[in-house]
């Protein structure tokens, strides 16, 4: 009986032991542009994602996708993909982190998942509704990132990063990009011991924050 | 296994030293549970199965943690970088293979400083049972070539032969990977059932060393043909170097694909084989610190008689209880993310 105990107490033990987050190097490169959707009385209502994956993430993921075999891939043969990764993806949150007032907010299930082939890479757009429309009095902040970092997440250059659809009149947007991954992890280097590795998602965080009168 | 024949070879007699040989069993496997947990709490998990991967890459992957360990995330993702980018270049210039070898090779050596079961299994078992440098050296080679040529396997079946998708590929890499987790754990049932004899054993003797040999020990007073133990040896490292290597990682299977794709995959086989020989460099280090602290155990159990025999085959036992625990966790932990 006391044998028995100890053996649960340890399986639970092991059990909290079992669910901390671990990071991984980035295996998939992903360059990221978002769109910031409002619906006509001015709420936010969702996040409409543009994701470019790397050559090589590209070559693995579309291997054997080619049905015709014209050596191109039409949307058509990327569709199920497309379906596929929006629909696993909230097993990971997303990669999206949107914030009303400081609290963060529910998505509802992606919608018009899309993949295209550009040269060498794929992309996949598709849209985060959020479960409640929010209203954007106060600040929305949006963060993509991978906590994990297996995927390394950056924006795209230049303001168009993060931009608002449909926004009311005088919102504006601040962009705050990660840093280069090298130059990063030197800083951590530098402040060994300042910084702990949970943070380095923090550290590489994209994130907008919006401000709307 | 050949243990188990021995064990069910047990005379009517030996029942009730077959429950306490299951007790000590259950016992070990408690404690190192416990202090798993405990360690876990402390410093973060010590076996628990990466997050699985997203975007269908089904596959996990884990990094070290700590200051040490965001260093070697650092070089890891340069190299891994690189080790793209070498593909690439090759694709222009066929000079650009020494260097995509080299790549990989670092690659391998600091992609296996992170966390990962494989490490644990070989240490595991060098502490439970060998202690020999070679030995050590030989297993990290095995295992790191096991998983080096599953990724090839893997790719050349799926990709080249089949044509067929990253999804079919992902089915069998996360099959490939249960059966992995499957392995360690029975390895490591396998072992800790043998431990468990010898801890009995060699307390039997403690008590009255001139009792009748126990039938529950494990060395044999008639010793088994020089072949038979050689073969059960060859098996044994067959055994930990499949559950220490088959689970292929998600960095190889990508670079392979990406190799095919530009038509290179021949460099890419390469550049994968130099990953593993950097992995078993890395691994036999870890796996020589086993070998020297089983050594320094041994020197210091040496001299003091039955109580210093006793605490060695606990020693070894409790190793071999880590490698079940170390099974059962990983399994527990897909079962509880699946």
């Amino acid at each position: 009986m006391t044998r028995h105990l100890g053996l649960k107490s340890a399986l639970t033990v092991l059990g909290f032991g079992l669910s901390s987050p671990v990071i991984a190097h980035p295996h998939v490169w992903v360059t990221a542009k978002a769109e910031i959707v409002f619906a006509p009385d001015g709420k936010v209502t969702g996040v409409r994602h543009h994701w470019t994956f790397d050559e090589a993430y590209t070559a693995y993921v579309t291997q054997g996708l080619d049905k015709n075999g014209d050596g191109k891939l039409a949307p058509e043969e990327l569709q199920e993909l497309a379906d596929e990764n929006a629909a696993s993806l909230n097993e990971f949150d997303y990669f999206t982190v949107l914030k009303a007032r400081g609290k963060s907010q529910i998505f509802d299930t992606p919608r018009e998942a899309r993949m295209t082939m550009e040269k060498t890479q794929v992309s996949m757009s598709f849209l985060l509704p959020l479960k409640a429309p929010v209203a954007p009095t106060g600040a929305v902040s949006v963060e993509i990132e991978d906590p994990t970092f297996f995927v390394y997440f950056s924006l795209t250059e230049g303001q168009a990063a993060i931009s608002l659809a449909n926004a009311p009149q005088g919102c504006v947007t601040s962009i705050a990009k990660a840093k280069p991954l090298d130059t990063t992890m030197q800083q951590i280097l530098q402040d060994e011991g300042a910084i702990q590795p949970q943070d380095i998602g923090i550290e590489y965080s994209n994130r907008a924050i919006i401000a709307c009168p | 296994m050949s243990l188990m024949s021995n064990a069910s070879a047990l005379p009517s007699a030996g029942r009730t030293s077959l429950w306490r040989r299951l007790g000590i069993m259950l016992a070990a496997i408690t404690v190192v549970a416990a202090a798993m947990g405990l360690i876990g709490l402390w410093l973060g998990p010590v076996s628990k199965p990466p997050p699985r991967s997203p975007f269908g890459i089904g596959l996990r992957e884990a990094a070290p943690s700590g200051n040490i360990g965001a260093w070697i995330l650092s070089v890891q993702s340069e190299y891994y970088a690189s080790l793209r980018a070498g593909v690439r270049e090759m694709k222009e210039n066929g000079a650009a293979f020494v260097s995509l070898l080299l790549v990989g090779f670092a690659y391998g050596i600091f992609h296996a400083a992170g966390p990962g079961h494989g490490k644990g299994v070989i240490s595991a078992y060098l502490v439970a049972d060998e202690k020999a440098l070679r030995k050590a050296f030989l297993l990290s080679l095995a295992a790191a070539l096991v998983q080096a040529l599953v990724a090839i396997a893997i790719v050349a079946v799926v990709s080249l032969m089949l044509r067929a998708t990253a999804s079919t590929m992902n089915s069998i890499a996360l099959n490939v990977e249960l059966a992995s987790f499957i392995a360690v754990a029975l390895l490591g049932a396998v072992i800790t059932w043998r431990k468990a004899g010898k801890v009995l054993g060699v307390m039997a003797l403690a008590r009255n060393p001139f009792a009748a040999v126990q039938e529950n020990c494990d060395h044999a007073h008639l010793p088994p043909p020089e072949e038979l133990s050689r073969l059960t040896r060859w098996r044994d490292m067959a055994g930990v170097a499949l559950a220490a290597g088959i689970r292929p990682c998600a960095g190889a299977l990508i670079v392979l694909v990406f190799a095919l794709s530009q038509g290179l995959f021949a460099a890419g086989v390469a550049a994968t084989f130099a990953m593993a020989l950097g992995t078993a460099l890395t691994t036999s280090a870890i796996a020589a610190l086993a070998v020297f602290f089983k050594a320094m155990a041994l020197r210091l159990a040496g001299g003091r008689g039955a109580s210093g025999a006793i605490a060695i085959a606990g020693l070894e036992l409790l190793a071999a209880a880590f490698v079940l625990v170390l099974g059962l966790s990983l399994l527990y932990g897909l079962w509880a993310t699946s």
